[in-house]
C-alpha cells in the first residue's frame, strides 16, 4: 500500500472510530443521512465493521478480575494534560445534543439548517482525496412552504408528490437522492406522494412519524395530538423520535401501527395506538374542496374549524351549547350560512358585530 | 414499497464493501462469499424491511453479527472435532477458519495487553463503555470529566488498539 493509501486508511479508521462512538449515543436524521453516505466508501465501511468488531472485541478482552474501583480512583487522580475540551477532533456531524423532544418550534428548524450547512461545509473531508471534489454528501435541498390564516395552497414538490396545505400550516420539505422527508410545524396537510420505491416519504408531525411510499393520506398536527388520515392505499405510523439513543435509535427498529385506506389514526403526545378506526375520509379531508363538513359533532368542534379561516371569532357564550350535535357542509370562507344555519336551530340565538360572532341560547 | 427495489439499491451501494470486509475477516475464503449470501438472504427474508428505519445500519448491523456468529461457530465445531477421525482430519486441511480461531484468542489476548497500556482515564473509559455498557454521560460522572472527554478518550483507546492489532496482523 503506498503512502497516501495508508494515509487515507488511517484517516477512513479516525473516521469509523467517530462514528462507532457517535451512533452509540444516537444520531439525528441528518447525521444518519451523512453517515450513510459516508459508507457508500468501501474503504470506509470496511473500517466502520472493523472498529464495531474492535468494540466486541475488547468487550470481551477486558480482564474479568479487573478492580474497576481502582481504576477510576486511579483515573480521577491522573493529571492528563490533554484534558482540554477544545482540542476534541471535529466529528462530521457537529452536535450531540438533540433537540429538546417538547421544543419542536422554529428553532429547531433552524437547529436542522445548521447541521446541513455543517454537512456541505464537510464534504472535503469526507471525500477520498485522489479524486476532484466530487461531492458523495449530496446537498438535502430544504425548502419552506406556509400558508396564513384563512390561506390554502397547493404545491408541487421536484417528485411530483402534491401538497395541499390548509390554513396557517407551516411545513418543511427535505430532499436527496437517498431522503424525502417533510416535516408538518404546525396546521394540517393533504399528501398526494408520488410513488418511489428507494425514497420513502417520511412526515414527521408531532409526536407522530408517517412513512409512506406512495400514497394519499391527510396530517392534522393539533394542539394535543396528530391525527392521521389515510384516503388512498396504506401508510405506517410510529413515535418520532423513536428511542433515540442507543444503538437501538440507530436501527431505528420503532413499534408501527398501520393505517389503510379509510382510516384515521391519532397519535397524542408519546403514545401510538395499536389500530386505526374507520372513518369517513370524504369528511376529513373536506378542507381540500374548500369546505367544512361535519356529521353529529358537537358545535364547540365545529365552531374551532371555522375559527381556522373565519376573518371573524365566533364564540360560544352558552357553555351548553358546546355539546349540542350538528351536522352540514359549508364552504369554509361562508361563515355568513353557517351563521343562518345556526340561526335555524330551536334555542340558539346568533349575535353578529363587525369584530365577534356570538352564539348563545335563547 | 418494493422490497426487491429496496435491497438492490442497498447490495448496489454498499455490497462492495461488505464483501471485501468478508473477504478480509474470513481470509478471503469461499466461506467470504456464503457469508456474504447469507447476508443477502437474511435481509430478503425480512418481512418487513420497508418498516425499519435505517435499513443501511440495520445491514452492517446484520453483517457484522454474521461475522461474529461465524467464528462462534467455527469455534464450536474445532471443540468437536476428533482428530483421529479421518473425515475430520480431511476437514481440518481445507479448513482454513482454523487460522481465525487462533487469532481470536491471540486477539483478546493481545487487546488485553494494549489496554493496559493505556492512560488510567482512557482505560477506564473504555471498560465502562464497552464492558459495563454505560451511557457516556455516567461515565462523564463516574470519572468526572465531560461528556466530550469521555468520547475524545475512546477515540484515543480504539485508535490505540486498532494501530496495535495492525501491527500484529502485518507481523
Amino acid at each position: 500500500m503506498n503512502g497516501s493509501g495508508q494515509r487515507e486508511r488511517a484517516r477512513a479508521a479516525q473516521e469509523a472510530a467517530d462514528w462507532l462512538i457517535a451512533s452509540r449515543a444516537g444520531l439525528d436524521d441528518v447525521q444518519q443521512d451523512v453517515f450513510n453516505e459516508w459508507l457508500k466508501i468501501p474503504e470506509n465501511a470496511e473500517e466502520y465493521l472493523e472498529a464495531e468488531q474492535l468494540a466486541q472485541d475488547l468487550r470481551e478482552s477486558v480482564d474479568p478480575d479487573l478492580d474497576i474501583a481502582a481504576l477510576i480512583e486511579r483515573a480521577r487522580a491522573d493529571v492528563d494534560e490533554d484534558d482540554d475540551d477544545t482540542k476534541v477532533r471535529p466529528i462530521p456531524v457537529r452536535a450531540w445534543r438533540t433537540p429538546r423532544p417538547a421544543a419542536r418550534g422554529s428553532w429547531v428548524y433552524l437547529a436542522a439548517a445548521a447541521a446541513v450547512a455543517a454537512i456541505i461545509l464537510s464534504i472535503p473531508w469526507l471525500s477520498p482525496s485522489h479524486t476532484t471534489p466530487t461531492p458523495i454528501v449530496e446537498q438535502i435541498t430544504t425548502t419552506h412552504f406556509a400558508t396564513r390564516h384563512g390561506e390554502q395552497s397547493t404545491q408541487r414538490l421536484a417528485d411530483g408528490t402534491q401538497l395541499r396545505l390548509d390554513t396557517d400550516t407551516s411545513v418543511t420539505v427535505r430532499f436527496s437522492s437517498t431522503v424525502r422527508r417533510v416535516e408538518v410545524e404546525s396546521g394540517q396537510v393533504n399528501f398526494a406522494v408520488a410513488h418511489d420505491a428507494i425514497r420513502p416519504f417520511r412526515v414527521m408531525a408531532g409526536s407522530a412519524e408517517i412513512v409512506d411510499v406512495g400514497t394519499t393520506f391527510d396530517v392534522y398536527l393539533r394542539p394535543d395530538s396528530t391525527v392521521v388520515t389515510v384516503v388512498e392505499g396504506r401508510v405506517k405510523v410510529s413515535l418520532a423520535p423513536p428511542g433515540r439513543g442507543g444503538l437501538a435509535g440507530v436501527l431505528g427498529i420503532a413499534d408501527s401501527t398501520e393505517v389503510a385506506a379509510g382510516q384515521q389514526l391519532r397519535v397524542a403526545e408519546g403514545r401510538l395506538p395499536s389500530s386505526a378506526v374507520q372513518v369517513d375520509t370524504d369528511t376529513a379531508i373536506a378542507w381540500q374542496r374548500g369546505q367544512i363538513a361535519f356529521h353529529q359533532e358537537p358545535l364547540g368542534d365545529v365552531v374551532a374549524q371555522f375559527n381556522r379561516y373565519a376573518a371573524t371569532p365566533i364564540e360560544i357564550d352558552t357553555p351548553t351549547l358546546r355539546e349540542l350535535r350538528i351536522s352540514g357542509v359549508f364552504a369554509n370562507n361562508d361563515t355568513e350560512s353557517f351563521v343562518a344555519f345556526l340561526r335555524t336551530l330551536k334555542g340558539v340565538q346568533v349575535d353578529v358585530t363587525p369584530t365577534r360572532i356570538r352564539i348563545f341560547k335563547g | 414499497m418494493d422490497k426487491r427495489v429496496l435491497l438492490e439499491r442497498l447490495f448496489a451501494e454498499y455490497g462492495n464493501a461488505l464483501r471485501g470486509f468478508f473477504h478480509k475477516r474470513l481470509r478471503g475464503q469461499s466461506e467470504a462469499a456464503e457469508l456474504y449470501q447469507e447476508l443477502y438472504l437474511r435481509m430478503a427474508r425480512l418481512p418487513d424491511l420497508d418498516a425499519i428505519r435505517n435499513p443501511v445500519a440495520y445491514l452492517f448491523t446484520v453483517a457484522g453479527n454474521l461475522v461474529r456468529e461465524h467464528a462462534s461457530q467455527e469455534r464450536r465445531r474445532q471443540d468437536h472435532i476428533d482428530v483421529d477421525d479421518p473425515a475430520a482430519q480431511e476437514q481440518l486441511a481445507e479448513m482454513v477458519g482454523f487460522g481465525t480461531e487462533i487469532d481470536a484468542e491471540q486477539r483478546t489476548k493481545r487487546l488485553r495487553e494494549d489496554l493496559g497500556e493505556l492512560r488510567p482515564k482512557c482505560h477506564a473509559a473504555v471498560v465502562l463503555a464497552y464492558w459495563h455498557d454505560l451511557s457516556y454521560q455516567e461515565i462523564a460522572l463516574k470519572l468526572d470529566i465531560s461528556t466530550n472527554m469521555v468520547k475524545k478518550y475512546l477515540r484515543q483507546g480504539l485508535d490505540h488498539c486498532r494501530r496495535r492489532m495492525a501491527r500484529l496482523g502485518e507481523g
